[in-house]
């Protein structure tokens, strides 16, 4: 079948074709390319670790949140299995969200993410659980600096107890879910909030299995509030915990800034 | 042009994927109604899916797979998140307004804005996304039947529908004739 002619070839008029025009070929913002790629390179396997993880995955990773963090071995240890963790819980909601099926016949082709779908995963897209847009990575940060902030000079900010719900069915995948979602709103909140929030999440989880991303996190809004003095030296300890943590290249780079 | 996906797509084909067809998908998501402030996470997750399911993505093409994806990540962000673009809530002209000129729509904003009001008000879903994916992306009616994964007829008859509704929209607004282009 031949295709129609566009209707920016002026079949819609003037204003048609302005309004046509004015969203054709606009580009992403500035990074967000570069930071796509970032986040497609997790971890020291790269793009070949992030293969398909499933509910079992998120269980296994949600297991290793109980791992000692006392010594440098097992805290190492702890960070991997975090980063894992991490990414699945990530890749898991991906997977519950784009739902591919392939071959379902029909008039469906192969190729056919569209209508299909395994809907199994971490179902519930209540904005207490795990969000349906999950925290990809922190924004990148810029330069560095001192002193870690005490904690009682931080706002507190009564955090809320995710609702439990429905699909999951063991603790460990109910404080996952829970953590997720804080980190979530950590990292969509204004600065000053979300500090606030991270000092919740320090509380409520010492020794969580998203503590890594937590201080990222933590490193990322000092450096928005362009307090460098006191990311310098969590980003520094990061690296000395987590030599091996999947953003140990740019917190390498933000130390030798 | 659409790129071909190899028989198996390496971490650097990968990247090369990202980088051609980012701004794409990030625009795709734009006009689904996706909020400005969420697209690009959802951009990254639709690269995360194609990183995860690679083989997937091997057969047909690789633009046809990434909008099946963006398309069905928009749709649940549109119902988890319960709430419109906040453009259309709160500086959307209502149809009764004012019309725009065309100098107004020189501005690139205010025209992704009334734009937006038109897909968002007078298209059913899939009418939007096949507007959006032939008039904006200028993807082939083939390519769009693939990606959403029905016949060449049945994106015609929406693009039909969905120039109707534009063209209605233009004309409301008396700028514009009402014929609807073939």
């Amino acid at each position: 079948m031949k295709d129609p002619a566009r209707l920016s070839d002026g079949a819609c008029g003037s204003t048609g074709v302005a309004l046509l025009a004015a969203v054709r070929g606009i580009s992403a913002p500035e990074g967000a390319c570069d930071r796509a790629l970032g986040n497609l390179r997790l971890g020291a396997g790269g793009l070949a670790t992030a293969a398909l993880v499933t509910t079992q995955n998120v269980r296994a990773a949600a297991s290793h949140s109980a791992l000692p963090t006392a010594s440098a071995g097992a805290a190492s240890k702890a960070g991997v299995a975090s980063g894992l963790l991490w990414k699945a819980a990530v890749t898991s909601v991906l997977l519950g969200a784009a739902s591919l099926t392939l071959g379902r016949g029909g008039t469906e082709t192969a190729l056919s993410p569209a209508r299909s779908a395994p809907r199994a995963v971490l179902p519930s897209r209540d904005a207490t659980s795990v969000p349906a847009v999950v925290p990809l990575a922190p924004p990148a940060p810029s330069t560095p600096a001192a002193p870690v902030r005490s904690r009682a000079a931080e706002p507190k900010v009564d955090s809320r107890p995710p609702r439990a719900t429905a699909p999951f069915a063991h603790a460990s995948e109910l404080s996952l879910s829970a953590q997720l979602a804080l980190l979530d709103e950590a990292r969509r909140a204004a600065p000053q909030r979300a500090l606030a929030l991270l000092v919740t999440y320090r509380d409520q989880y010492p020794q969580g299995a998203l503590s890594y991303e937590a201080s990222l996190l933590r490193v990322d809004t000092l450096e928005r509030l362009g307090r460098h003095a006191e990311a310098l030296p969590l980003a520094r300890m990061l690296l000395r915990t987590y030599p091996n943590g999947t953003a140990s290249p740019r917190l390498k780079q933000l130390v030798a800034q | 042009m659409a790129v071909q996906a190899p028989s198996t797509i390496d971490d650097a084909g990968v990247e090369r994927l990202v980088v051609l067809h980012f701004d794409f998908i990030w625009r795709f998501l734009l006009r689904l109604g996706v909020g400005e402030a969420d697209a690009e996470d959802l951009a990254q997750q639709v690269f995360l899916v194609l990183n995860a399911h690679r083989d997937a993505a091997t057969s047909g093409t690789v633009r046809a797979y990434l909008v099946g994806v963006a398309r069905r990540i928009a749709s649940t962000y549109r119902r988890s998140q319960r709430r419109r673009r906040d453009v259309v809530a709160d500086d959307t002209p209502d149809q009764t307004d004012v019309s725009p000129s065309p100098e107004e729509l020189a501005d690139r904003g205010r025209a992704a804005v009334v734009l937006d009001r038109i897909l968002e008000t007078r298209m059913t879903e899939a009418e939007r996304e096949v507007f959006v994916l032939f008039e904006i992306e200028e993807l082939s009616m083939s390519e769009i039947a693939g990606a959403l994964a029905i016949p060449s007829g049945t994106v015609a008859s929406r693009l039909r529908r969905a120039r109707t509704q534009f063209q209605a929209a233009l004309s409301a607004w008396r700028l514009e004739p009402r014929e609807v282009a073939s």
